[in-house]
C-alpha cells in the first residue's frame, strides 16, 4: 500500500479525487436535500423543508461538513417527517373510507340514486344533519360467534398445556369447534361490514328534513373512491 | 398532565433552548443550542408546530441576493406555558433566559482536537 502511494501517479490521482471531491461536496448536500424534501410525500413540505434545509447549508462552515448535515437530515429528520405527514394523510382517508360522518356525500349520492323521484337532484342543496349506523343481525350472530370462539379456544389452550384434562375425542373437537368459531367470526364480521345500512337526517336549503332509513354504503365503496381518487 | 406527543430528553432541551432565548431561533441554531444532529431536532420542531407550541415565519429582513431564505421559529403564549409546565415538572426549575448576544457560540468542528492540543 506505501510503495502504491508512493508511486507519483497514484498519489497524484488520489489528490484530484480528494481535491473534486470536496469540491462537489456542497452540490451533492444540495442534491441530498432535494431528495430529502421530495421524500417527505406531501407537496407542500416538499417546498417548506426544502428551502428551509437549503438555508441551512449557508449556516454550516466546511464543504464535507454541508454534506454530512444533508446525510444527516435524510437519514433521521426525513424517514421520521414523512411518517408524520403520511399518517395525517391516512387519518382523513381512513376517516373518509370508514367514517359514516365523513361519508356524508357519499351517502347522499346514495340517496339520490335510489329516491331521485323524490328529491331534488342538486346534492348542494341537502344538508346532512344526523348520521346513525342502524343494528342488525349480523351484530347478534358477530357477538355469539366470537364469545364461542373464546370459550372453544380458551378450552383448547387449558387442555393442550395439560391445564385440564380431555379424552381424545373431546381435545379433538374443542380444536375444531375453536377453529369454526374463529372463521365463522371472521365471515360474519365481514359480512355485516359489507351490509351496514344507515339511518340518515337530511334537510333541503328551503326547510324539510327527511329520516332516511337503510341506507347502504358499502356495495357503493368502489366506485366512489375510484370517483373520489380520478377527481 | 398528558401532552400531544412523547417527551423525550431532546425535547426537553429544545424546549430549554426556546425558553432560554430572547428571540426566535431557526433550525440550525435550535440544534446548536441542543447540541444534536439537525436531523433530529427537525421532527420535534414539526410536532411542536402541529400542537400549536411554536409559530414559524420565513426570513423576510435584509435576506442576502440569491440566499435561500431561513424560517425562524417562536413559542407561542400557549406554547409557552405548557413548556415552562413540562420543563419545571421533568427537571425541576427554569433554564437562565440568555441575551441575545450570549447565545451559543459555534464550537470549532474538532473542538476535541483544539481541547487535546491545549492539555499537552
Amino acid at each position: 500500500m506505501n510503495e502504491m502511494l508512493s508511486n507519483p501517479v497514484v498519489s497524484l490521482l488520489v489528490g484530484l479525487l480528494l481535491a473534486e471531491g470536496t469540491e462537489i461536496a456542497p452540490w451533492m448536500a444540495r442534491r441530498v436535500l432535494h431528495t430529502a424534501a421530495r421524500r417527505l410525500g406531501s407537496p407542500e413540505a416538499t417546498t417548506r423543508y426544502e428551502e428551509e434545509w437549503l438555508a441551512l447549508l449557508e449556516e454550516r462552515p466546511g464543504k464535507l461538513l454541508k454534506l454530512i448535515l444533508a446525510i444527516n437530515i435524510l437519514l433521521f429528520a426525513t424517514p421520521r417527517l414523512r411518517r408524520s405527514y403520511r399518517a395525517k394523510g391516512q387519518a382523513i382517508s381512513k376517516k373518509r373510507k370508514l367514517g359514516p360522518v365523513f361519508q356524508a356525500d357519499a351517502l347522499l349520492q346514495r340517496i339520490r340514486e335510489d329516491h331521485a323521484f323524490l328529491l331534488d337532484p342538486d346534492l348542494g342543496s341537502w344538508e346532512v344533519l344526523r348520521i346513525r349506523r342502524e343494528r342488525s343481525k349480523h351484530d347478534i350472530l358477530a357477538l355469539v360467534s366470537m364469545s364461542m370462539f373464546f370459550v372453544a379456544s380458551n378450552a383448547y389452550f387449558l387442555a393442550a398445556h395439560d391445564f385440564i384434562h380431555l379424552v381424545p375425542w373431546a381435545f379433538w373437537a374443542v380444536s375444531v369447534a375453536a377453529g369454526m368459531t374463529g372463521a365463522m367470526s371472521i365471515l360474519i364480521l365481514m359480512l355485516g361490514f359489507r351490509t351496514r345500512t344507515y339511518t340518515i337526517l337530511i334537510q333541503h336549503t328551503s326547510g324539510p328534513r327527511i329520516d332516511v332509513t337503510r341506507v347502504s354504503l358499502y356495495k357503493y365503496t368502489w366506485p366512489y373512491l375510484l370517483k373520489m381518487a380520478f377527481t | 398532565m398528558r401532552t400531544p406527543f412523547r417527551i423525550t430528553s431532546t425535547t426537553l432541551d429544545v424546549l430549554e433552548a426556546f425558553l432560554a432565548s430572547s428571540e426566535e431561533l431557526h433550525g440550525f441554531a435550535v440544534a446548536k443550542a441542543v447540541s444534536k444532529p439537525t436531523g433530529s431536532v427537525y421532527p420535534i420542531l414539526s410536532r411542536f408546530e402541529e400542537a400549536g407550541w411554536l409559530s414559524s415565519r420565513w426570513e423576510d429582513e435584509n435576506p442576502q441576493e440569491g440566499r435561500p431564505r431561513r424560517r425562524f421559529y417562536e413559542l407561542t403564549p400557549n406554547g409557552t406555558e405548557e413548556a415552562k409546565r413540562i420543563v419545571i415538572e421533568r427537571r425541576g426549575g427554569l433554564p437562565s433566559a440568555k441575551p441575545a448576544d450570549q447565545r451559543p457560540q459555534t464550537r470549532p468542528s474538532l473542538g476535541f482536537m483544539v481541547r487535546w492540543g491545549m492539555a499537552r
